[in-house]
């Protein structure tokens, strides 16, 4: 193998040089999706979604249209809002005619290293997640076909569909296929933690203690640490890539007071119950409340809750159940990871270090129609 | 002045030398994972170790790195750094694109990392910060995690994560085969996944007699799951989880 590739390479050269001028790209183009060398090369791309520059501007269109909702009123962006790292800064988000959802709406970067999606996984790919809000009757409560129609009685957008994707025609898949690929884009890589993994940012002591402890499983009397990395991970920060690990649960009820089974619900596996997705902890600054139901307003409270709140229940995950920085006493039933109050401090500077203000300003993922 | 335009004789130069170079076939590892000779099932199933305390697991996945095939000739893979996983089911393969059309009497791969390869960033093979292996780069990679519950008996269950790394823990695997020249290699690697915890056929024989060591639920300090010197006795104890043979 090793041996043909000079040879191939040589050939191609001559093959892109002599046909590259015959290209036909007068309307679309290919989109540069930069992939930032300090994520993961496991990433997902689907073949039949290729990123146009047509397609992501028709999905950011699309991203932004209020005429998908049943009475014109919400769009994908009015839960996900670009300030808040494409959330919604009150805890359950409010579909069409004032309705409460059911859940937080979850925050958008780095998609394309999620496996699933939803707080509860009932979606495996961006495409099969795009069309799901627009017919849920607690958000945007559309139909599909309603959806097309609006979209086809629109001059911009049946020109847009076309250049888009090289044919006239506004279908659902269209709609799902853009709205993915703009949602690819969103890539957040350029908070003070990036440019301090690209060499470009000293942080402070503070900062350094907080990754520290961030990334270390406590192990009492040898080493101290907040247990956070295990579950979000790498220089991504987000959930888990194999099999439904992305899913956990953390302690936030017992089984007695749990109103939602999360994960259980899609899967049916009475072991899932009460998991929700891990997610990706960049711009988390910025995109309280927390939690699937938005339950905590503050950072300070999510680590007072891994810290000293942590709920017994039979699906409790085992990470959670066996850290704590001080030796754990068959008498002692309670589940405490025994911070102290500066290292608390010191995660919470780690997490500020994860707000990406380019990609909250990023005037690529704004509105794009004219008020 | 420089004869650069002889740099556009090499790729030839590349395809004649090919011409003396062995035929090559893919091979297929397909690897199982088994407690006690059943296919792992994560959670629902409750299992006991050799000294009869039980356990559930719900997550299990290893490093098997620097695979290397013998028999008159040797082959090593390159960059051979392949993270096997429960990903949604006890099973999980590698394939090796290209193989020697040799036979091969010899199997030899590492559970771990090696000492060169540990603390390096680069992501080669399936070495990748985010897949639930790495603690941080000073620290290298978990060679083995297995997560699960501790069913102590009269007291509240306990949390039991074991992330085998380090140095120390690194462990050379040799398994005989029988792989005759043939158009396609594929193996059945069995991992017995209780063998980590003590083999269970060795109850009754004295602990100084017994190849593996009866692992005791009641040492799940992370200490002893993590790097400390009892997590060796773990180690030695996954260096014999394995058996082969021809799939």
């Amino acid at each position: 193998m090793k041996h043909f590739a000079p040879f191939s390479l040589f050939f191609s050269i001559i093959l892109l040089w002599s046909c590259d001028p015959d290209e036909p790209s007068p309307v679309n183009s290919p989109y540069e999706l930069s992939i930032p060398p300090h994520f993961s090369q496991q990433y997902i791309l689907p073949e039949n979604n290729s990123l146009t520059t047509e397609g992501v501007k028709l999905g950011r269109m699309l991203f932004y249209e209020k005429g998908l909702s049943r009475d014109g009123s919400q769009s994908c962006a009015s839960c996900h809002q670009q300030e808040f790292g494409f959330s919604d800064p009150r805890p359950l988000s409010i579909g069409v005619r004032g309705l409460t959802g059911r859940r937080h709406a979850m925050a958008l970067s780095n998609l394309m290293w999620e496996r699933r999606f939803f707080w509860d996984g009932r979606a495996e790919t961006l495409e099969a997640q795009a069309l799901l809000p627009i017919q849920d009757p607690l958000e945007m409560d559309h139909t599909l076909e309603g959806a097309v129609a609006f979209l086809q009685g629109e001059e911009k957008y049946t020109k847009q569909f076309e250049k888009a994707f090289g044919t006239a025609g506004v279908t659902s898949e269209r709609i799902a296929f853009a709205l993915a690929q703009f949602q690819r884009t969103l890539i957040s890589d350029n908070s003070p933690y990036d440019r301090y993994l690209r060499g470009e940012y000293e942080p402070t002591d503070l900062e350094l203690k907080g990754i520290a402890l961030f990334e270390t499983h406590p192990i009492p009397g040898v080493v101290r640490g907040g247990n956070c990395g295990d579950c979000h991970l790498g220089t991504l920060k987000n959930g888990d890539p194999i099999g439904w690990k992305a899913f956990r649960n953390n302690g936030l009820d017992t089984d007695a007071n749990r109103t939602d089974d999360g994960l259980m619900e899609v899967t049916g596996n009475d072991f899932d119950r009460g998991k929700f997705k891990v997610p990706s902890l960049r711009n988390i600054a910025v995109t309280a409340p927390y939690m699937h139901d938005g339950r905590f307003q503050t950072l300070e409270e999510v680590l007072d809750h891994y810290n000293e709140h942590i709920q017994y229940s039979q699906t409790l995950d085992p990470l959670i159940l066996e850290a704590s920085n001080q030796p754990i006493f068959s008498e002692d039933t309670t589940i405490q990871l025994y911070l102290r109050e500066d290292e608390k401090q010191a995660i919470l500077a780690f997490l500020h270090m994860l707000t990406d203000t380019t990609f909250l300003t990023n005037p690529s993922f704004t509105n794009p129609h004219t008020p | 002045m420089k004869k650069y335009w002889l740099l556009l004789l090499l790729p030839f130069v590349g395809f004649s030398c090919d011409q003396e170079v062995k035929e090559t076939v893919p091979m297929t590892l397909n690897f199982e994972f088994l407690y006690d000779n059943e296919p792992l099932v994560l959670e629902a199933q409750t299992y006991t170790n050799a000294l009869g305390q039980s356990i559930t697991i719900s997550d299990f996945r290893f490093y098997l790195s620097n695979l290397r095939l013998e028999g008159e000739e040797m082959f090593t893979e390159k960059e051979s750094y392949h993270l096997l996983a429960y990903d949604l089911s006890a099973e999980d393969s590698i394939v090796i694109e290209a193989v020697p059309k040799e036979r091969y009497t010899q199997l030899t791969f590492a559970v771990g990392i090696d000492p060169e390869r540990n603390l390096s960033t680069d992501n080669v093979g399936d070495l990748d910060p985010n897949n639930g292996m790495a603690w941080d780069w000073n620290t290298g990679y978990k060679f083995l995690l297995l997560e699960g519950r501790y069913l102590k008996e009269g007291t509240q269950e306990e949390g039991m994560n074991y992330h085998i790394g380090g140095n120390d823990n690194y462990r050379v695997v040799t398994l005989p085969i029988t792989l005759e020249e043939a158009d396609t290699y594929q193996l059945k690697v069995k991992v017995h996944v209780d063998k980590i915890f003590g083999d269970k056929a060795e109850v009754g024989v004295t602990e100084a007699e017994r190849q593996t060591f009866f692992i005791d639920f009641e040492r799940n300090s992370p200490e002893d799951t993590m790097f400390g010197p009892y997590s060796q006795n773990v180690a030695n104890n996954y260096a014999l989880m394995f058996s082969v043979v021809n799939d």
